[in-house]
């Protein structure tokens, strides 16, 4: 019995060959709880002082991270760590850098009672909700227990699992399209693959699905030492400075990169990678072609018209 | 038999096989429940509890060596599905008939819970290091092979390029054999890559080969150690026991309660048998039971009918005696009627001697005679034309003029009346009409009837109270709706303590021998049955009876 358990496992692991797939073109949520929460996510209520709104950082319309190396809080204060994109997030494995919470609807619970980011609390923000007729309305209308801090975080949650992109030029490639991709672009695919970037960054969200640190094979005490990451989720010495792999889907748009958003351009972003992550030195023309194929990760953003 | 159940007769058997069917259909309910569900929801727990196990062994294979690319998304979705499994589990099992199955069961879920929350974090670093490893595994031959080409072309001692090249390529193979958790392998590796740090300082193109050879070696042997430590507290960890514990413990909690259970379902089944043998036997008596009560009721139509018929005939007779008994009194009538015509006759008769005697017979005298016997005659004649008319039979109603009919039952009894010196007045509104229909003799017969009982009221007065008074009955005849005949006297009275009972038959207050007690019962059936009326007695200072009749 065993024996052919593990047979099939293997087997079918095996059979997973495909190591990038494409965005699919919904993932199940609720539509109307998913426009509530669209509400909320464009709200600046959802802050203490009522400047910023989960937009504020995660600009949809522009790759849903921040162009800002850290995030900007309430009364200016500054965030220790650039915003990673409410786009695909929710085809991540967990949510946060460092992957502190288990899904979308935890991580909504994370900015809001974040002192530097929106310095709200719960108790406050139900209030708050509370006496705007249409929040208590709407709330009544899809949630038996009206507003509180699972339904809110919930409807958000329900929102993001909209902020999907497919249809990319590069999942058009994926579904069989070949000529979706230029042959510069097909060779950054080839040099990605060759190369090893996809030991970490492939599946759905080509990365987001493990946790690395930077300068895993070279250190890098700049940039790699900045935020101690999973340790601080699960206080073993050996998981500092571990951090989630970053999707690299729409990484054109997530300018700049990385947890400090210290790297502006995309090619000295590989450049760093491919030197710290894989330890090996790529040649400028490698490094253009790659980022050629990254650049063809650029999904559809969904519109206004997407989620009402 | 008691014909007439009570309503706990009526309604107990009923209830009774109402409760019984309801108790069998609980039991029955509550059985196919139990151990549809039971068996549903064990089947349920099995199915989960083997697909934990067989995630748990997929999710085993993920810790492996394997230095090429995977996609991790599948491992995601099955810690996911593990995740899923152990919720659905824990609401599977969340209650149980004994709270110590239930605590142990949901004890070991939770623990493995616990133990894959571990394990699913070291399962994340596996991926961390392996992919950082296949990487380096990757690089390695490449490397080398750019080596051995720069080796060829570059002009650097041949002995500096025979060690360089040595070493490297033991470096790869016992890399590769180190994987095996070869200890001399290793120990062999670490030798060989000092070997190489030790050729560093010739050239800068060398230098840099060496940095990346030595760089991606001690990557891999870092990360394997990673692994290997990784794995190690993995195993540590024991998901899989833990997982087959839980297993097992929940196969001991069925063999636990299949047993009880079946006792259980044994003492069940056995009360549902007794209750449908004890309905079956409790309808079949009701079967039995209810034929019986239709026999009687078959029997009870029918004496019913018999009875009434009996009545009825009992009824024609008593009207029957009551006219012999008025024949009787009718008789004694005529014979007051003709005492006085045949007295005058007798005088008559003798007369015509006397008057031969005195020679007074001629044609005058003669035609004087017949015609004055002629007119007691005719009297007599009349008088039995009447009493005939009394005795004719007549079962069709006619208009009835109450007057006339009163005046004649008063002539009926006028001897009686006037033997008793008794003043009787009829009193009536003359310019109205007073008529009803019925049967005439019927009707004048119980006028007889309630005068009758006047007088001998009176009488009875006289004689027993010495009523000095004289006595008197009054009638009184009055219309509106209804045509309303009054009939009082000042005799001796009804004691009010029998006043309810005077209509019943047989029922008299009269000496033996003088009257049989039909008299008001016969009034009563008269004017209920055949004229449409009623009769019912007044109490007051004065016996007063009132009979009412619909009018025409």
């Amino acid at each position: 019995m065993r024996f052919w358990v593990i047979f099939f496992a293997v087997a079918s692991l095996l059979g997973a060959s495909e190591l990038i797939t494409s965005v699919p073109r919904t993932v199940p949520h609720d539509p109307a709880k998913a426009a509530l929460g669209k509400r909320l996510f464009f709200d600046t209520a959802l802050s203490k002082d009522g400047t910023q709104a989960c937009v504020s950082c995660h600009i949809i319309a522009e790759g849903g991270a921040e162009p800002r190396s850290a995030s900007v809080g309430i009364k200016n204060q500054k965030g220790k760590i650039n915003a990673p994109t409410v786009l695909n997030a929710v085809f991540n494995i967990a949510q946060f850098w460092d992957g502190r919470a288990e899904n979308l609807q935890e991580q909504a619970k994370g900015p809001i009672v974040n002192p530097i980011e929106m310095g709200n609390s719960f108790e406050n923000l139900v209030a708050t909700l509370s006496r705007d007729e249409e929040y208590r309305k709407e709330f009544a209308q899809l949630y038996q227990d009206g507003i509180t801090p699972d339904t809110i975080t919930d409807a958000i949650a329900q929102y993001e699992k909209t902020l999907i992109t497919p249809d990319s030029r590069f999942d058009r490639y994926l579904e069989g399209e070949k000529s979706a991709l230029s042959r510069a672009e097909q060779e950054g695919f080839e040099l990605f693959k060759s190369k090893g970037c996809i030991s970490c960054h492939h599946g759905v969200n080509i990365g987001g699905n493990q946790y690395q640190r930077f300068g895993a094979v070279i250190p890098n005490e700049k940039i790699g030492m900045a935020n101690l990451g999973r340790f601080n989720v699960t206080g073993d010495p050996d998981d500092k400075y571990y951090l989630k792999v970053p999707t690299l889907r729409n990484v054109a748009r997530t300018a700049p990169y990385f947890h400090d958003g210290s790297v502006k351009t995309l090619h000295e972003a590989v450049r760093l990678m491919s030197y710290h992550q894989l330890g090996i030195e790529l040649q400028s023309d490698e490094i253009d072609r790659i980022v050629k194929f990254l650049l063809t990760l650029n999904g559809k953003i969904p519109g206004d018209d997407d989620v009402r | 038999m008691s014909v007439s159940r009570s309503f706990f007769e009526k309604y107990a058997l009923q209830g009774l096989v109402v409760s019984i069917v309801i108790i069998i259909a609980l039991f029955g309910y509550h059985l196919s429940r139990n151990v549809m569900m039971q068996k549903e929801r064990h089947q349920a727990i099995l199915m989960h509890l083997n697909t934990l196990q067989l995630l748990n062994q997929k999710i085993d294979t993920y810790f492996s060596y394997e230095f090429q690319h995977v996609n991790y998304d599948e491992m995601v979705v099955s810690i996911k599905k593990f995740k899923q499994e152990l919720a659905t589990l824990k609401g599977l099992t969340e209650r149980f008939e004994s709270d110590s199955d239930t605590q142990a069961i949901s004890a070991q879920l939770d623990r493995v819970t616990t133990l894959s929350a571990k394990r699913d974090i070291y399962l994340e670093k596996h991926k961390s290091y392996k992919s950082v490893a296949i990487n380096s595994m990757r690089y390695l031959p490449g490397l080398y092979s750019d080596l051995k080409r720069f080796l060829l072309e570059s002009n650097l001692p041949e002995a500096l390029k025979n060690r360089v090249s040595g070493s490297s390529a033991d470096t790869l193979t016992y890399i590769f054999y180190s994987l095996f958790k070869d200890a001399e392998s290793e120990s062999r590796l670490n030798e060989n890559i000092e070997a190489l740090e030790a050729l560093y300082g010739h050239g800068k193109r060398l230098d840099r080969f060496l940095y990346f050879i030595i760089l991606h070696s001690k990557n891999i042997e870092k990360q394997k150690q990673n692994i290997d430590r990784n794995i190690a507290k993995k195993r540590a960890l024991g998901v899989g026991a833990a997982v087959e514990r839980l297993d097992l413990r929940y196969l001991e909690y069925l063999d636990n309660s299949y047993a009880a259970k079946k006792r259980l379902n044994m003492i069940l089944y056995g009360v549902v048998i007794v209750l449908f043998i004890a309905l079956m036997i409790i309808l079949y008596f009701e079967q039995k039971f209810k034929r019986a009560l239709e026999n009687l009721n078959d029997t009870l139509e029918d004496r019913i009918k018999e009875e009434t018929r009996k009545r009825i005939d009992n009824e024609q007779i008593l009207m029957q005696q009551s006219k012999l008994n008025a024949m009787g009194e009718l008789i004694t009538s005529i014979s007051h009627q003709w005492r006085q015509p045949l007295n005058a006759l007798g005088i008559i008769i003798q007369d015509i001697e006397d008057a031969y005697d005195f020679k007074e017979l001629d044609k005058a005298y003669i035609e004087h005679t017949i015609e004055h016997s002629m007119e007691h005659i005719n009297s007599m004649s009349r008088t039995i034309d009447e009493f005939r008319s009394f005795f004719k039979r007549s079962d069709t109603k006619v208009a009835i003029d109450v007057i006339k009919s009163l005046e004649y039952a008063v002539q009926m009894l006028s001897y009686r009346i006037e033997e008793c010196g008794i003043g009787l007045n009829i009193s009536y509104d003359e310019s109205e009409v007073f008529t009803v229909m019925g049967l005439r003799s019927e009707f004048e017969q119980m006028m007889m009837i309630l005068i009758n009982n006047a007088i001998d009221a009176i009488d009875n007065a006289r004689r027993s109270k010495g009523l000095s008074e004289q006595g008197v009955i009054d009638i009184a005849v009055t219309r509106n709706d209804h045509i309303r005949i009054e009939v009082g006297d000042n005799g001796i009275g009804i004691d009010p303590a029998i006043a309810d009972r005077i209509f019943e038959p047989y029922y008299t207050t009269k000496d033996q021998g003088e009257g049989v007690g039909m008299g008001l019962y016969i009034a009563k059936l008269v004017l209920e049955n055949h004229m449409n009326g009623s009769i019912r007695y007044v109490p007051g200072e004065k016996t007063k009876f009132v009979i009412t009749m619909e009018r025409i």
